[in-house]
């Protein structure tokens, strides 16, 4: 009998709590809650998400996909009050237009106790058409205040076959969330969890019956007269159901240092795999990997483009003329579509205009000009390939098919090597590709129809050197020289950043954040060839190099290339730092002290290590006399910083800001 | 008389246009001085205007843009925008090679076409077409023909006879053929300096201006580069006819077409609002009521309809869905305050952290946003009405001190918004720091700041617990090692200053070099950013916002230390500001270090720049000196 009891009484303590989440139904409680007890720092919180998409079924147009898309979100305060705006994306493409059908939305308040709706009219509706292929439809809730709580549902109708990213995780956290997707046995998607989310909810998979009552029209010829008969069968079908419910899904946050919070959202990607018809004939869109580079090796605007040789077999023909080596003629072909078509700033891993008209006028988007670049190194019988990558903004393909690539490079293959090469950007070099393309790993699409992954990390440090020379004069400033040298990434930004700049602005450029400092013979070498390493030289004369307190001298040995300041403030991260690529940074210090003074002290030799030797920073000091000789060396051979490893590498960075403030201290002798 | 001079125009424009325009396709014929310091070259810009009536004027634009690098392709200047009142009649574009042959041409319907809806605003009428054209070499030349005819006259095109930093022009003309016997009024600013020709009454000529380089703290461009505005005494804006003789005129009819009418509220928030405000007698009391009951009602959303986004939502409307761009919010405070009885004006300004004039001797549409002025004695209280958080009468850092219209019932007229002085953006910093013989640092800090330094500090009340930890370690992000402990903040709108508490430990502030302590006693004000270095500076220099900081230190010193060397007292005085440190000896392990620093505001000649940094270097020295402590042991 107890046990009944303390069953019952948990019954309705349960039920008191939990919450109806038809709409109109919200509660006095959540209109007076002045907080997400989870997170108390949200200024806003989606108290319900409902998100379907599934197939309407109707004689006249067949399968019909159709989303509802349900939310009451609870405001807090006045930095909440954006979530009372939502945008709908709606595809269109000619007459194949989505539809946003059934917009109902609510705002409540308490008002003296009572709760007051005032519901969302016409004019809080906007469409804005932005361009051919896209509509926004907006509206912005009525008479919000802090604590109100809105509500709204819609349905968007798509002929389109493709399922859009079902989101599971926003910048302010959910309390409710169920989301499911139906689809009718005979569409076959593949589906994703994004593999990079911190947060994965449970996710159940069942397959349900389905019945549609399907009416037919019957005319029969019978001599003179013909007799319409109607009947109506029943038509019996399995669907695939993905469902998700979770609660309290945490807010997707940001953090310093990273470059699109997107990629760390939550959600389920859908990709059209195949059809099978009701007769069990199939339609395969993509299943296996070698499958789709089969695929779209057929396809005109990718395999096609790179059959097509003719239109620069003379120029090419011509180019390589004296060329002997295939490393030769790799960076001829290399630099003649650089120079010959520029990229319109258009990604894709199909051609635009074509190969042929891309190379007539001068422009193309990445297909026209990497499947241009892979099809003439092929005609230099180069063992040339195109590679589909993913950019870093477009997530990172999860599953066989196209739909997660969007862009593509050429990939040579030549002695167990792969160099990778880019011609959309005139300061990219073999296997230095721009960084929106470095992302996981990309799939070279082989002649034969197989396919073969690549990593895309880069593997080889960039290597910057600098030697500084300093001279401390009799009044304390300091005179001297500056060689840097840098090479691939490094070289890279740095002759990009320079390309359009006078010789005002690069001066400019050289002597910010350097303190006092007045520089002279500025002289950069090989700004304009990308294939030998950048260098640059300076004389100078700096006026606040020094500090002097008493009669004592206090100079730190990196001069103004010293880390002022630690970049990693925060205590913890929830996402990688992402360095891109490995590095490796020397500086040659040699100082010569003034007439007069003698070393008091020096900062110390050290080595400190980052995870074992992944990072290591050496200081190595030495004292000759009136030339005090430094050397100091940056090396990370690992680019991505994990986020268990983060406290370790703020306190390695710690560490090597600390060193580089030391200083020197002179005395009078 | 008339027909006579169109038939010249009509026979001798064209033949002058070509044998001019073979010669502006090529590169090579862009004289040697215009090409230094500029990423593109106007070659030739010909702005033509035909009013044909009230209602209705005609907009020709031809022009021949040399682009000479990757930087130079935004200021190609192919992007036109239109909406109902506005439509394109004539777009078409072609592109040379260096050598002047054409290598492509692009028609009307190959540009493309994209809504203009700016980030922050919901919605907005206004399209926008574009060329889109990857260059396929540098330098190339585009040549340019638009003709757009306007069905609304209250903005009549101006003219920048230099487009900005990094552009020259080797010729630029404008003209305005005015056939609607409309009076038109023109203005030109800087022309004297530039050489600008006047070919007859609506008609000017540019030639040969070189390209300007941007520099650190000058004034808005506007200031010094040739600028003409024009505009109709009688003009009308999608349907509304309006007159503009002055701005009293003018102001009238924005008022009484635009702006009067919209102010109807509902009999319950007028009876709502009256009670309110019932038991306080004073105005200023009033309206400090209105404005806290308009700022907990509504938030600011930007929909920009009709009327090219000039008149205002209807105050009922803002009343009812709770929310309005800056127009609506003004217009229903004022709706509101029309209710208790106290007067008020719509006032149209240039928002924005740069200081911007609407032009006093110039009456013509201008101005980016609209606050309200309440009038109080002599002066006015300004209430920015898009903020839901900001104190009563701040308008610090993006309407202050500048000439602003606002609408009185007898018309519009200039008035000059509140200024900030330098002695009321105040930021004082009072510290007690214990420091410990290894040199690490405990301190308790209190911030109070006021004037424009109120809206710089108080923004980190609204941040997370986290994030506001780490706005403090980037305040102070030369001191490594930081550990913020608490914070506390107390915003106290009714007298505008905001104050925090901040507790703090950093590890190792002090250096330590063998039995000696390093530190700058100058812990928590530090000065940096030294402006740069030109070694041929070529514009005048502004300080738009003075400001007064004022800081004071207690720092106890560990035990068995003995103060070796401190530094001497520093007294600078400079037309630009002052700086004043000491620091003196409280007892045998207390020192106490005292700074201020004032920066005034004002305008300077380019000649004075070196002084100005010279000035703001000894700062930036003095603020990182050190003093030595001693170990006793």
């Amino acid at each position: 009998m107890k046990t009944i009891t303390c069953l019952l009484v948990f019954l309705i303590f349960h039920w008191s709590y939990s919450q109806d989440f038809r709409y109109g139904k919200v509660s006095t409680e959540e209109l007076q809650e002045i907080q997400n007890p989870k997170d108390p720092e949200a200024n806003a919180t989606i108290l319900y998400v409902n998100h379907k998409t599934y197939y309407d079924y109707n004689s006249n147009d067949g399968f019909v996909q159709v989303t509802d898309v349900f939310k009451r979100i609870k405001i807090y305060n006045k930095d909440g009050f954006d979530w009372a705006t939502e945008t709908i994306r709606v595809r269109e493409n000619g007459s194949k237009r989505e539809n946003v059908v059934g917009l109902k939305a609510t705002t409540y308040n308490l008002v003296n106790g009572k709760i007051e709706e005032t519901k969302l009219k016409k004019d809080g509706i906007f469409n804005e058409k932005v361009n051919k292929f896209l509509n926004n439809q907006k509206f912005t809730m009525p008479n919000i205040k802090e604590g109100s709580v809105v509500e709204f549902e819609y349905r968007i109708t798509s002929p389109y076959m493709s399922i859009d990213d079902v989101n599971l995780q926003y910048g302010i956290p959910i309390k409710e969330l169920e989301a499911s997707v139906r689809i009718p046995e005979y569409f076959n998607f593949n589906k994703f969890v994004n593999p990079r989310a911190t947060y994965i909810p449970k996710i159940n998979d069942v397959q349900v019956l389905r019945t549609e009552n399907v009416d037919s029209k019957n005319r029969t010829h019978n001599g003179k007269t013909s007799t319409t008969t109607f009947s109506s069968n029943t038509w019996e079908f399995k669907e695939n159901k993905t469902e998700v419910k979770a609660s309290n899904v945490p807010a997707l946050k940001n953090e310093e240092y990273v470059s699109n919070l997107n990629t760390y959202r939550t959600k389920l990607v859908w990709e059209y795999a195949f059809f099978r018809d009701p007769n069990g004939s199939y339609t395969n869109y993509a299943t296996t990997w070698d499958e789709v580079a089969k695929t779209i090796s057929k396809e005109s605007d990718f395999g096609g483009q790179l059959k097509q040789s003719h239109y620069f077999e003379e120029d090419v023909t011509m180019l390589l003329k004296d060329a002997k080596t295939d490393l030769e003629k790799i960076n001829l072909i290399f630099n003649f579509v650089k120079s010959k078509v520029k990229w319109n700033n258009y990604f894709g891993y199909i051609t635009e205009n074509g190969v042929k008209q891309a190379y007539k006028e001068g422009s193309g988007n990445v297909a026209d000009i990497n499947l241009m670049l892979t099809a003439m190194l092929r005609f230099a019988k180069i063992n040339a390939n195109p590679m589909l990558i993913s950019t870093r903004a477009n997530d990172i393909p999860l599953f066989p098919g196209t739909g997660g690539f969007n862009y593509v490079v050429a990939a040579v293959e030549m002695q167990n090597d792969v160099i990778v090469l880019d011609a959309t950007d005139k300061f990219s070099t073999p296997n230095v590709l721009p960084i929106h393309a470095i992302n996981w790993q990309g799939m070279i699409v082989k002649e034969s129809g197989t396919s073969a992954w690549y990593d895309l990390t880069p593997k080889e440090a960039v290597r910057e050197v600098v030697i500084l020379n300093a001279k401390i004069n009799d009044d304390f400033t300091i005179d001297g020289k500056v060689k840097h040298q840098m090479t691939s990434f490094a070289a890279k930004d740095f002759r990009s950043k320079h390309q359009n700049f006078s010789a005002d602005e690069k001066l400019l450029e050289v002597e910010k954040d350097k303190g006092e400092i007045e520089i002279t013979n500025y002289d950069i070498k090989d700004q304009h060839d990308v294939h030998q390493p950048l260098v640059y030289v300076f004389d100078y004369s700096l006026k606040s190099g020094v500090e002097k307190i008493g009669d004592k001298v206090f100079v730190t040995p990196m001069l103004f290339f010293a880390l002022k300041e630690n970049p990693f403030k925060q205590d913890k991260r929830n996402y990688p730092i992402d360095y891109i690529y490995p590095y490796n940074d020397k500086y040659q210090v040699n100082i010569m002290i003034p007439e007069g003074y003698a070393v008091e002290s020096m900062p110390e030799s050290m080595v400190v290590q980052f995870n074992d030797s992944e990072g290591e920073f050496k200081y190595i000091a030495n004292e000759n006399g009136k030339m005090l000789q430094f050397v100091i060396t940056i090396d990370l051979k690992q680019s991505l910083i994990l986020p268990e490893d983060y406290a370790d590498f703020k306190q390695f960075n710690q560490l090597m800001t600390d060193k580089q403030s030391e200083k020197i201290v002179l005395k009078k002798i | 008389m008339i027909k006579f001079y169109r038939l010249i125009f009509v026979l001798v424009f064209p033949l002058f246009c070509t044998a001019q325009t073979e010669k502006l396709l090529s590169f090579h014929t862009i004289p040697e001085n215009l090409r230094e310091n500029a990423n593109a070259v106007v070659r030739l810009d010909d702005n033509h205007i035909e009013i044909k009536s009230f209602n209705k004027m005609v907009y020709t634009n031809k022009r021949i843009v040399t682009i000479l690098n990757s930087s130079g392709n935004s200021k190609v200047g192919t992007t036109v925008g239109y909406d109902e009142n506005i439509s394109i009649k004539k777009l078409e574009a072609r592109i040379f090679n260096a050598s002047g042959e054409e290598i492509k041409k692009i028609k009307k319907n190959d540009f493309e076409d994209m809504s203009a809806v700016p980030g922050g605003t919901l919605y907005s009428d206004s399209r926008l077409k574009y060329l889109r054209y990857t260059p396929t070499e540098y330098p190339y030349t585009v040549l340019f023909e638009s003709e757009i005819e306007f069905n609304s006259t209250g903005f009549v095109p101006g003219w920048r006879p230099i487009e900005g930093y990094f552009i020259s022009t080797e010729q630029a003309t404008y003209h305005i053929s005015n056939l609607s016997g409309i009076e038109i009024k023109i203005k030109t600013t800087n022309f004297e300096d530039f050489k600008i020709e006047k070919l007859g009454e609506l008609s000017y000529r540019a030639s040969n201006l070189e390209a300007l380089k941007s520099e650190a703290y000058s004034p808005d461009f506007s200031q010094f580069a040739p600028v003409l505005k024009a505009t109709l005494t009688t003009f009308e804006m999608e349907g509304v006819k309006g007159s503009n003789a002055n701005w009293r005129d003018f102001g009238k009819w924005m008022n009484e077409s635009l702006v009067s009418h919209t102010q109807t509220l509902p009999a319950g928030v007028k009876t709502e609002i009256k009670n309110l405000t019932a038991a306080v007698p004073s105005d200023v009391e009033k309206a400090k009521i209105v404005y806290q009951y308009m700022q907990n009602k509504t938030r600011y959303i930007s929909v920009q309809v009709g009327i090219g986004g000039w008149k205002p939502m209807l105050a009922a409307d803002v009343h009812r869905l709770g929310y309005g761009d800056c127009k609506g919010l003004t217009n229903y405070t004022k709706a509101l305050l029309n209710e208790v009885g106290v007067e008020s004006y719509y006032t149209v300004i240039h928002g924005g952290p740069d200081i911007v004039n609407i032009d006093p001797s110039f009456s013509s549409i201008q101005g980016t946003h609209v606050i309200l002025a309440i009038p109080q004695d002599d002066d006015f209280i300004w209430l920015e009405c898009t903020s839901q958080t900001s104190p009563f009468g701040y308008n610090a850092n993006f309407t202050d001190d500048r000439d602003a219209l606002i609408l009185t019932p007898e018309g519009g007229k200039i008035v000059h918004t509140k200024i900030y002085r330098p002695s009321e953006n105040l930021l004082e910093t009072t510290a007690d720091i214990v420091l410990t013989a290894d040199g690490d640092m405990d301190a308790k800090i209190q911030m109070q700041s006021y004037g424009t330094q109120y809206g710089y500090h108080e923004d980190v009340q609204n941040k997370p617990a986290k994030d506001q930890a780490l706005h403090y370690k980037d305040y102070w992000n030369y001191i490594n090692n930081l550990d913020v402990i608490s914070m506390g903040h107390r915003n106290d709108k009714a007298t505008i200053a905001f104050t925090e508490d901040i507790s703090l430990r950093a590890k190792k502030y002090a250096s330590k070099t063998g039995d000696r302590l390093l530190l700058s006693p100058n812990v928590f004000n530090v000065l940096s950013n030294v402006p740069t270095r030109y070694r041929d500076r070529k514009l005048p220099f502004i300080i738009e916002r003075g400001y007064h900081d004022k800081d004071t230190y207690t720092i106890s010193i560990p035990e068995n230390f003995d103060i070796e060397a401190l530094q001497d007292d520093v007294l600078m005085t400079t037309p630009f500001g002052e700086y004043k440190s000491s620091i003196v000896k409280l007892s045998d392990d207390k020192l106490v270090f005292n700074r201020t620093f004032i920066l005034n505001t004002g305008a300077y000649a380019k000649e004075d720049y070196e002084a100005f940094r010279n000035f703001w270097i000894d700062v930036v020295k003095h603020d990182k000196s050190r003093i030595i402590l001693k170990s006793k042991l």
